[in-house]
């Protein structure tokens, strides 16, 4: 199964324009498997991102949304990408160059899968 | 930790220049700090996180360099993620409760300083911040009801329907772009002509407090845009931080994605206008009416300031 994660971040991770692919465990925002460049400090973007989708999560259920899939975070240089695999939590983390929509599939592709498993 | 010596120093160094994966890294970086080196303490203890992730120590003393450089966003940061690998972590229980007592999360402050309290009982700053969290949480939660009774009473005066009678016409002739030139619409008709979109759930604009400003949810009341809105203030809190963690700028959007609804969250100026469409709205769409949103809550509050 690691080999398979390590498989899956590296997919991600060779799209143009991503910096870093992320697994976190969706609970404690643990990274369970990671590619990234140097730069990304994996346990802290990995903690921060599952912290925010759970905060989103619960104003999507007070607004009667039902449950969260997944969230993007639009910044002035990049895009922070983060969907619902089952018990984990796919983050991309993109430059401001990236093709949003293909990151936007490959994530969702890969959080489906990983849910099925 | 006593004062490292000259010999501490150069033994640590030359243990972690010939292994990479030593754990001295730990002491040579806090005594670095000590002697106000704090840039070479960063670079050391970054570095030896890189081969050990997890190291609670590690990241403790790295919340510690953040702190000496004043940067006390990295350093509760820290804290939460250590708060996860540890959560017996005394200094990081302390560290979290003083931070959330810093930003008013009193709440959040008294369950830290609570747990901190009680890993070290003779600790008298964590007791005399615990008080001082528990009192002024105690006076907010008195304070609430009131609070909240006039603000509701605001709120449905500011978003009672528009009769129909007359409603369907103001929305049919007055476009939210209209604002900047005739007079201020209010905040029943702001968003009039948008929220008429089919595949549109509402649009609201919440103020700096999180308090509704004007727009609706088709079809879950003011109660719960009030709760969206109060639980979303913490969100941006930390869109914020995870976006200058990650060096890519301030944050510009929020784009959720449930099982029935789309939905962009985004700045404008202080306050905060959320878009929500149906699950089944192409993105590109969403976006595009949010950007007419935008353009007439910015209207809108330009208004309220001139």
């Amino acid at each position: 199964m690691s080999t398979d994660f390590r498989d899956a971040v590296g997919r991600l991770n060779r799209i143009p324009g991503v910096q870093g692919a992320i697994l976190v465990d969706r609970e404690d925002g643990i990274p369970v498997e990671a590619d990234a460049m140097e730069h990304i400090r994996v346990p802290i973007a990995a903690a921060l991102t599952a912290q925010l989708f759970r905060r989103a999560s619960r104003s999507a259920e007070a607004a009667r949304f039902r449950e969260l899939r997944s969230l993007q975070l639009q910044a002035q240089r990049g895009n922070v990408f983060a969907a619902a695999a089952g018990p984990l939590l796919v983050v991309v983390v993109t430059d401001e160059d990236a093709n949003i929509g293909l990151v936007r599939t490959e994530v969702a592709r890969l959080a489906q899968e990983l849910a099925a498993v | 930790m006593k004062q490292a010596s000259a010999e501490d120093l150069r033994r640590w160094s030359e243990e972690v220049a010939r292994d990479a994966g030593s754990l001295a890294f730990i002491p040579l970086a806090e005594a670095y700090r000590r002697q106000g080196r704090d840039d070479e303490a960063l670079r050391v203890c970054l570095r030896g996180l890189e081969r050990h992730p997890s190291n609670v120590e590690a990241h403790a003393g790295l919340a510690r360099i953040y702190l000496s450089r004043k940067d006390k966003e990295k350093a509760f940061d820290e804290w939460l993620l250590i708060s996860k690998l540890d959560p017996e972590h005394f200094e990081t229980r302390r560290g979290l409760g003083f931070g959330y007592l810093e930003r008013g999360a009193l709440a959040d402050a008294v369950r830290h300083l609570s747990k901190a309290a009680e890993l070290r009982r003779d600790d008298q700053t964590v007791r005399e911040a615990l008080a001082l969290a528990r009192g002024q949480l105690g006076t907010a939660q008195q304070l609430a009801p009131k609070q909240e009774s006039a603000a509701q009473a605001a709120s449905t005066q500011r978003v009672r329907p528009v009769p129909e009678s007359t409603g369907r016409a103001a929305a049919a002739t007055s476009t939210p772009r209209a604002t900047t030139a005739g007079p201020r619409l209010g905040p029943e008709s702001l968003f009039a002509t948008l929220v008429e979109t089919p595949g549109l759930r509402g649009i609201v604009l919440l103020d700096s407090d999180g308090l509704l400003l004007a727009g609706r949810m088709s079809d879950s009341g003011l109660e719960s845009a009030e709760a969206v809105a109060s639980i979303l203030s913490g969100a941006i809190d930390e869109a914020t931080r995870t976006a200058a963690h990650l060096d890519i700028g301030g944050w510009e959007g929020i784009l959720l994605e449930t099982e029935d609804v789309k939905a962009y969250l985004q700045p404008v100026g202080d306050a905060l206008l959320l878009v929500a469409g149906e699950g089944r709205s192409p993105l590109g769409w969403l976006r595009r009416v949010a950007g007419d949103a935008r353009d007439a809550a910015a209207a809108f509050l330009a208004g309220d300031r001139g």
